[in-house]
């Protein structure tokens, strides 16, 4: 068991998956995700909405490695995403967190341990952050920590 | 002490904006989803007697008493196939074929 950190940018048009965390092609463990936050780099004024969405299948986007928090822990068995060219296929209503904000406030969620957001050992199942709407677009930084 | 009309004991999660705790979210029993828990909201969301706690308010996790616990089992069992996990399951909630993800 490991704990990993994983962060994303994208421009948060309305429908852009900003960062994607997703079992491999042949899962081995359940993710936990424990902990989310969504800022920006850039002080402008826009209120935003995101979901946190339950995903079947990864969409095509640069990959982004799992950072392990304890580096006596091996390499994340999870796949993560940024930058997306093609969107992953979301689960129709399984929205597992809403996310309300403000370019200018800095959004973090913190799940109690052992409520955390669970991604069965399902191959290619997984969770991305999306966008549902901002008042005017902006590069928006997600951050996710997650357990496996 | 006041008596607590709402679900106000516990705290499955916290929402902090710029370093301050501005919310809460309760864990839904049925889906595995957070959702933001406002007291006096006024909002309607549904209680599960079997499981005993307040749920997120989706149509479906408000029409089956379907545990996450479960859908998460249902999803590994199809994963690989196990049909005797799969024909366990399917017997114990018949509806959640509708609820695979
Ligand atoms: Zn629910
Ligand atoms: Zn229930």
């Amino acid at each position: 068991m490991g704990v990993y950190f994983i962060d994303g940018q994208d421009t948060n048009t309305a429908s852009t998956t900003v960062l994607a965390l997703n079992q491999p092609a042949s899962a081995l463990k359940r993710l936990k995700v424990g902990y989310l936050s969504a800022g920006s780099d850039v002080s402008a004024d826009s209120a935003f909405e995101a979901v946190l969405q339950r995903i079947s299948t990864a969409g095509t986007s640069t990959s982004v490695t799992p950072q392990k928090r304890d580096p006596a822990d091996g390499a994340a068995s999870a796949v993560a995403g940024e930058a997306h060219t093609s969107e992953p296929t979301y689960t129709a209503n399984e929205i597992m967190l809403t996310i309300n904000g403000h370019q200018r406030a800095t959004f973090q969620w913190y799940a109690a341990p052992g409520r955390e957001v669970v991604i069965p050992v399902t191959n290619n199942a997984g969770v991305g952050y999306q966008s549902i709407t901002a008042a005017s677009a902006f590069n928006q930084i997600v951050g996710m920590e997650f357990e496996e | 002490m006041s008596i607590a009309i709402h679900d106000s004991t516990r705290e499955d999660g916290a929402v902090v904006e710029n370093g301050r705790q501005v919310g809460r979210t309760l864990l839904c029993p049925h889906c595995g989803g957070h959702f933001h828990s406002i007291p006096g909201s006024g909002k309607k969301r549904g209680w599960c007697r079997a499981c005993n706690k307040v749920l997120c308010g989706k149509a479906s996790c408000l029409k089956y008493c379907i545990p996450a616990e479960g859908r998460f089992e249902y999803a590994e069992a199809r994963n690989v196939q196990n049909q005797k996990v799969i024909k366990k399951l399917e017997g114990r909630y018949p509806n959640i074929k509708d609820l695979a993800f």
